[in-house]
């Protein structure tokens, strides 16, 4: 009867000393982290920084348009790579991050299509980006729908944001891009307003699968450079919608 | 006295233990006996239930206690058993620590300490395991030299007013245009892109002397002299072509002539 009694006071005395081991435990812990880190920064290699800059027109009147591919790409790649776009410099949406151990700085100008060089050139020069390092991620109408290609170096192909961008990189076109197909529109309709128009069902189903693909591409450039994988993939994805 | 009179007579297993408890009135002996034997902490136990027994005799008196008292034998292997494992618990918690002062009550806490740490052990392993995961991209995209430069430079560029950073709540697309739109109207322009500059460090790093100027300055006239000379040999062929042309032209109207005639 009398240990009955005293069983439980014993037990709620004693829970106030308990904090006492395991906040000894995590601290030594802390430290095993904090040399693991240091070894870690010590093997690092400097890599150039890579401005990856998505083409469209600001505003949510323009959301989700064939135009604005470029856009929805760079949204992708921010997802993907835990980046949040927040800033805003030199009139176009920014965010800064890294794939892997390369940084990479994500852009969308607000400055509407025509006129994006004017947020492209002033990143590039503030940040110190090479010419070769400043990839340009814009629609394509050459290419079927989804179909994605990536160059190191090319022309306009009449598109004016493109146009613009290469006359403020001082007229420079040797910088890496990567096209997204978005079809050629049908019969005699406007090439303005095809450009402007939403995805139908089928085509978004289309984007939404080259999306990740375009993700997946853009790693593989910023790691690896252009090199045989670029080749491969770019023949992937010529052929992509035929059937043998 | 009284109490252990009663104790005899209620239970006589206590006979023994009290009997046995006597040598063992010590704290340093009864400290030693918790860290050696499982059964000598029994011991201890009871010392310390007498020690509470006395300001509360008449509860003894209660039929309705002696059912908690079998089930507080029945705790004291378990207990025994978690005390075997909670040893070396015990002397890491107490190597962590300054040390925990060594008394009566102190050897309890050590005992429920050890149960307790186990569990903080098992916690702290997963926290480890969270925080490996969590830790392992961080790291290196802070401590990249390249992305700490771009973080400076971002930085700087806030601080000097030619960025901004947006809200969560700001962060829709038509807010963003008019945001952007508005900070463009005060914001100072940002730098031009030239490739030309390239060049001319490249001259720069070039010239390291007076003399390599001047044999810079004497190649330029040469490229000039050279592309006069090439207009003129173009225009004295345009010559050459006009003039075989005519004569060849005027002998065929003779001919013709001389045919129809």
């Amino acid at each position: 009867m009398l240990h009955a009694v005293s069983a439980p006071s014993f037990c709620l005395s004693y829970p106030g000393n308990l904090h006492y081991p395991p906040s000894s435990v995590q601290k030594t812990c802390f430290s095993v982290r904090c040399s693991v880190s240091q070894t870690k920064n010590g093997a690092k290699v400097e890599y150039t920084p890579w401005l990856i800059i998505g083409l469209g027109n600001p505003g949510n009147k323009y959301h989700g348009t064939r135009h604005n591919v470029g856009f929805e790409i760079i949204d992708s790649l921010s997802r993907a790579e835990g980046i949040q776009m927040n800033t805003i410099q030199s009139k176009a949406l920014i965010g800064i991050g890294s794939i892997g151990e390369v940084p990479i700085l994500l852009a969308k100008p607000q400055t509407y299509m025509n006129f994006s060089g004017e947020s492209v050139g002033p990143l590039a020069a503030y940040y110190q980006v090479p010419l070769r390092h400043i990839l340009l991620v814009f629609d394509e109408t050459s290419l079927p729908n989804g179909v994605l290609r990536l160059q190191p170096k090319g022309g306009h192909g009449h598109h004016n944001g493109l146009k613009n961008v290469m006359g403020h990189l001082d007229g420079c076109s040797a910088f890496p891009r990567l096209a997204v197909g978005i079809g050629n529109p049908p019969g005699t309709m406007d090439l303005r307003a095809y450009l402007l128009q939403k995805f139908s069902v089928e085509e978004r189903k289309q984007i939404d699968a080259s999306l990740e693909q375009a993700v997946a591409a853009v790693r593989t450039v910023v790691l690896n450079g252009f090199d045989q994988h670029v080749n491969r993939f770019n023949l992937g994805q010529k052929y992509k919608y035929h059937k043998v | 006295m009284k109490a252990i009179y009663y104790m005899t007579l209620a239970f006589p297993l206590f006979q023994v233990k009290v009997e046995v408890s006597y040598p063992n009135e010590n704290s340093h002996q009864s400290m030693y006996g918790v860290t050696e034997v499982p059964s000598l902490t029994k011991l201890y136990e009871v010392e310390t239930t007498n020690s509470y027994a006395d300001p509360e005799p008449r509860t003894s008196l209660s039929p309705s206690m002696t059912i908690p008292h079998y089930n507080s034998h029945a705790e004291s292997p378990s207990k025994a058993m978690s005390e075997s494992h909670g040893t070396e618990h015990i002397m890491d918690s107490r190597s962590c620590s300054d040390g925990l002062s060594a008394s009566i009550s102190g050897s309890h806490a050590t005992l429920d300490g050890s149960d307790n740490s186990t569990d903080g052990m098992v916690d702290s392993h997963s926290d480890k395991l969270l925080d490996a995961l969590g830790d392992v991209s961080p790291p290196p995209r802070s401590a990249a030299p390249s992305m700490k430069a771009i973080l400076l430079l971002l930085e700087q560029a806030v601080e000097k007013g030619s960025a901004l950073v947006l809200d969560k709540d700001s962060l829709d697309a038509d807010n963003i245009y008019q945001n952007t739109v508005a900070f463009a109207k005060s914001a100072s322009s940002g730098p031009v892109f030239r490739k030309n500059r390239k060049v001319e460090a490249q001259k720069s790093h070039k010239q390291e002397g007076s003399t390599l100027e001047t044999e810079e300055t004497t190649t330029v006239p040469m490229k000039r002299k050279k592309e006069n000379s090439t207009k003129i040999p173009r225009q004295a062929n345009f010559d050459d072509q006009l003039l075989n042309v005519v004569p060849q032209g005027t002998l065929g109207v003779d001919e013709l002539a001389k045919l129809l005639t």
